[in-house]
């Protein structure tokens, strides 16, 4: 194992992580036990103030496992001169098998406990929280998945030895290869361009028919819409959007973007991708949850727009982000065709 | 406007120490009146009070405030109509000491959407007529017991709300206060607000401006007299 | 957002209320967070030096091993190692250890040539050109209280002493590299360690392309089974590691004292004294919510810890660079015999305050939850009673 600081960082962020987790499901089964809305009792008194330390610690815990998500890459980074043949984050992750399932998890989890942050944080200015038993359960099945993104982290930088040879993206995103990477870095780029530029295209056109009509089938194919985009974005980052931006037909890195010899782009352009993402579920997402809480639509109505709105910004920016480099860049495929 | 239907509280329900504060509560309170709570120590004046002013839920029975049942309330709504709707004053007054008397009368005032210009503003409408904008930006716990209790008063009214609550609003002052207190009192009253008071005080039941008076015993009314 | 600024600047008023608690927790996480700032910035510092050195390093090395032993090397081995395909060219060097007993400390004494050394740049005068002058670091320069224009003298192999007139001075960016060196010509070199025509410490090899590096080291290898190449890469992977490993323990170390500091916190924030929780009272009775004392009690804790961080920061970085990491010696005495003492060049990495941030900060802001949450589901009646 290696001692990196980021790495022992990143793990005394995941055990906190576990910890508050932990915590908060043991306090949550209780709440679940017990919960009885129409009860005078000082007991659901109890509960209920529980659950602002549930909240509060789940709260937290997502803003470590954010940031976490950050070290980690920023770490992982950091530490590809320890790898021979490692040149950026592929490398390191590679160096372990158990690399890539780590971003597997991380990503999921990320998402998952956003979405559970954001239906607690409107279902507790209902008056009756309709949702909490939904919640408390929701949040037993984010537990395992938080156990096993920390374990999974654990066993990769336990793994990590600097003796390991590894391959770096310009094998793992090698056309040629086999494999998921290659063969997204093998996709035909102006297909693929197509495809992104359409999907952006519909995704705005949901997104403004959103605006204008309050039908729920369309928050639900923007909600799928937008799940979507995460696998089509990430694709089009390895396929294309590298290439682009760094400017070599074969550099299909996803992680060099986040560098600073390409002025970190990576950074807004994935908080475009995924804030789109995220802010695209949100309102498919309360709809379903409002045809078993009614009170839940009622609070939520006034601040749909605000999660539209912002799914406006991310999706702009991330065109433009995605766009300048391919209308303005010195960089043409023709070249290369 | 308040309308308490069998309200009770008890402390510790179902074990040995349990205590029934308040037992069965029946009471209607009109908006624009004085009503006075008067009873011996213990009797539950002050756990009513808190019932009525949104700070503790009953144990039993409802509580409907302008047609709302707000009863089982989760605090957190109970927190919002309680800055919305109360003012309190506080028989200790409970002023933080080391603030300046314009820092606790915006006290209130911290958690709601209210611009900084807005609450300046306010404080200077509030205090002026209390006889306190000299006093400003002096701490709270170099005033002197009256003035103590103006500042009180004017923290109970930063929120502009309809019904102040008042605890034993005397207790700590001298007849001289007590009288100048009652005037700001009956000042409100025609300002528009309804006052609830709780108090075994004489000189307050006995004031001519009450419209409720409401004696009670051992966590019961024992009767009922309006004016 | 206006219920989170004037949150905000009430934690702060109450903060400056209670200057004597407040303080107290910020210095004594401060000095945590100066601890740990140390470490990394110091072992990180070591490092990039270490770096630096290594860059104008050439690419492979050859030792000759006698019995487990470094030994040196005869001119055969150069002649056969410049054939192996790949290989740009074969330079001996000639250099060795030199313990002065004057100022009970080693210098390293390198011979040079018409080939004028690699990444040895900033030099004050010039480097040696006749067999009685010598270029000095800047270590030895103060050890023995020279400057250029002195001369320096060493005791050589057969015991008697010789003087160099000092012609130069390094003042290298990185005091690591030349700290300690003496510059003196490669035949006086010879002539003062007593070393035989033909022979030399080792060999520097330069390849065309960096990838082979490796096949070059297998094939010398083979061909002279006494030889021991040692690649660039091997070199700074092998810094690599002990830097990281070195920090890492450290870290470890310095956590405990994190977590002595949190339960310190946890006790701090738990032990709200009668006037706080009375002054919480009133605020929940004037109208604010649970989540409103949870908020202004994160933007408490959040405004200590940010306030300690930087601090701590600070101090560390006085500490390490202003200082030299005078209080880390101990800890760093394994460093201090390789290298002496030395300045270490300022430099500031977001990445590291990162770090820095994540590992103090989080764990304060966790140790808090409980005890805030406690603080705020005071009942708001409580200020009526008693
Ligand atoms: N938190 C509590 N836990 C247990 N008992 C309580 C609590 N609060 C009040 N009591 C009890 O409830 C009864 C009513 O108390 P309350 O404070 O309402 O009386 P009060 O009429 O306001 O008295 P006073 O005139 O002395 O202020 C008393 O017997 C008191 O001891
Ligand atoms: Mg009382």
């Amino acid at each position: 194992m290696i001692l990196h600081p980021g790495i022992l960082a990143l793990l005394l962020g995941a055990l906190l992580v576990i910890l508050l987790m932990l915590y908060a499901c043991i306090i949550g089964f209780g709440v679940l036990r017990h919960w009885d809305r129409s009860s005078y009792s000082q007991q659901q008194l109890e509960l209920e103030r529980r659950t602002y330390l549930i909240s509060t610690m789940v709260n937290y815990a997502l803003g470590f496992q954010a940031l976490s998500l950050l070290l980690f890459i920023y770490t992982v980074d950091s530490l590809h001169p320890l790898f021979i043949g490692a040149m950026c984050a592929t490398g390191t992750l590679n160096a372990n098998p158990v690399g890539w399932d780590v971003l597997l998890v991380k990503i999921p989890v990320f998402f998952l406990a956003w979405l559970w942050v954001i239906v607690n944080h409107y279902d507790l200015q209902v008056e009756d929280s309709p949702l909490v038993r939904p919640k408390y359960a929701a949040l037993f099945g984010l537990l395992p998945l938080v156990v096993l993104d920390s374990w999974r982290q654990f066993r990769y930088f336990t793994g990590l030895d600097p003796q390991i040879i590894t391959s770096c993206c310009g094998s793992l995103f090698n056309q040629s290869g086999k494999g998921i990477a290659s063969s997204l870095a093998a996709l035909p780029v102006v297909p693929m361009v197509w495809v992104f530029y359409l999907w952006l295209l519909m995704l705005l056109i949901l997104l403004l028919l959103a605006f204008k009509f309050n039908s729920s089938a369309l928050r639900y194919l923007l909600a799928l819409a937008a799940f979507m985009l995460l696998p089509v974005g990430l694709a089009s980052v390895i396929s294309f959007i590298s290439i682009y931006i760094y400017e070599m037909p074969t550099h299909h890195c996803p992680f060099d973007l986040l560098q600073g010899g390409y002025h970190f782009i990576g950074y807004p352009l994935y908080l475009g991708l995924f804030g789109t993402v995220l802010c695209g579920l949100v309102p498919g997402l309360m709809r379903l949850l409002q045809i078993f809480a009614p009170g839940l639509g009622q609070v939520f109505k006034k601040r749909e727009r605000f999660w539209l709105f912002s799914m406006l910004i991310f999706l702009l920016l991330l065109l433009v982000l995605v766009s300048r480099p391919l209308l303005f860049g010195s960089f043409t495929l023709q070249a290369y065709l | 406007m308040i309308r308490l239907e069998q309200v009770s509280k008890i402390y510790h329900p179902g074990k040995p120490d349990q205590v029934i504060a308040v037992d069965d509560v029946s009471l209607e309170i009109s908006r624009g009146g004085v009503t006075v709570l008067k009873g011996p120590s213990g009797s539950g004046k002050t756990s009513l009070l808190a019932m009525i002013g949104c700070m503790s839920r009953p144990t039993r029975g409802q509580i409907v405030l302008d047609g709302r049942e707000i009863s089982r309330l989760p605090e957190r709504f109970l927190a919002d109509i309680r800055r919305r709707t109360f003012g309190f004053i506080f028989q200790q007054f409970h002023l933080l000491a080391d603030l300046t008397v314009e820092e606790n009368v915006l006290l209130p005032l911290y958690p709601q959407a209210v611009g900084y210009a807005e609450m300046k503003r306010r404080v200077e409408q509030v205090l002026a007529p209390l006889g306190l904008a000299a006093k400003q930006s002096r701490k709270a716990g170099q005033l002197s017991g009256g003035e103590q209790q103006r500042v009180a008063v004017a923290r109970a009214l930063i929120g502009d709300p309809e019904i102040i609550i008042a605890d034993e609003p005397t207790a700590h002052l001298d007849s001289t206060l007590a009288t100048e207190l009652l005037v700001l009192l009956g000042g409100l009253l025609s300002a528009g607000r309804t006052l609830i008071i709780a108090t075994h005080d004489p000189l307050v039941f006995n004031h001519h401006m009450v419209t409720q008076l409401v004696s009670m015993r051992d966590g019961r009314v024992l009767e009922e007299q309006t004016a | 957002m206006m219920r989170q600024l004037k949150i905000l600047d009430f934690a702060i008023a109450s903060l400056r209320r209670r200057k004597g608690k407040s303080l107290s927790i910020i210095l004594v996480f401060a000095f945590t967070v100066a601890a740990l700032s140390s470490v990394l910035l110091l072992t990180h510092a070591l490092r990039s030096e270490a770096t630096q050195l290594l860059a104008g390093a050439p690419d492979l090395v050859v030792q000759r091993i006698i019995a487990g032993r470094h030994d040196l090397i005869p001119g055969s081995y150069q002649e056969k190692i410049e054939k192996i395909p790949g290989v740009k060219a074969v330079t001996p060097r000639l250099w060795g250890y030199y313990y002065d007993s004057l100022t009970s400390s080693n210098f390293t004494l390198l011979g040079i040539g018409d080939d004028a050394p690699r990444g040895l740049p900033l030099l004050a005068g010039r480097l040696p050109k006749a067999p009685d002058e010598c270029a000095i670091g800047s270590g030895i320069a103060e050890f023995r209280g020279v400057t250029i224009g002195d001369d320096l003298y060493l005791i050589n192999q057969e015991n008697l002493g010789v003087g160099f007139t000092i012609v130069g001075l390094f003042s290298a960016q990185s005091n690591l590299l030349t700290h300690d060196l003496i510059i003196l010509e490669k035949e006086t070199l010879r002539k003062f360690f007593a070393i035989p025509p033909g022979l030399n410490t080792d060999l520097a090899v330069a390849v065309y392309n960096p990838q082979e590096v490796n096949m070059v080291a297998q094939k010398i290898k083979r061909e002279f089974p006494a030889a021991r190449p040692i690649t660039h890469d091997e070199i700074v992977r092998t810094y690599d590691a002990v830097f990281n490993w070195r920090s890492g323990m450290l870290l470890s170390i310095f956590s405990v004292a994190l977590v002595a500091f949190c339960i310190l916190a946890w006790d701090k924030a738990t032990g709200l004294s009668a006037e706080e929780r009375r002054e919480i009272g009133v605020l929940k009775a004037l109208g604010w919510d649970t989540g409103d004392v949870l908020l202004l009690k994160f933007w408490e804790g959040m405004f200590i810890a940010l306030t300690a961080f930087l601090l701590g920061l600070t101090a560390a970085l006085i500490h390490v660079f202003w200082l030299g990491a005078p209080l880390l010696a101990m800890v760093v005495k394994g460093w201090s015999v390789l290298f002496p003492e030395f300045r270490l060049v300022p430099y500031i990495d977001l990445q590291q305050i990162f770090i820095l941030a994540f590992l103090t900060i989080v764990p304060y802001l966790v140790s808090t939850v409980i005890p805030c949450w406690r603080a705020a589901v005071t009942d708001p009646d409580s200020v009526m009673r008693g």
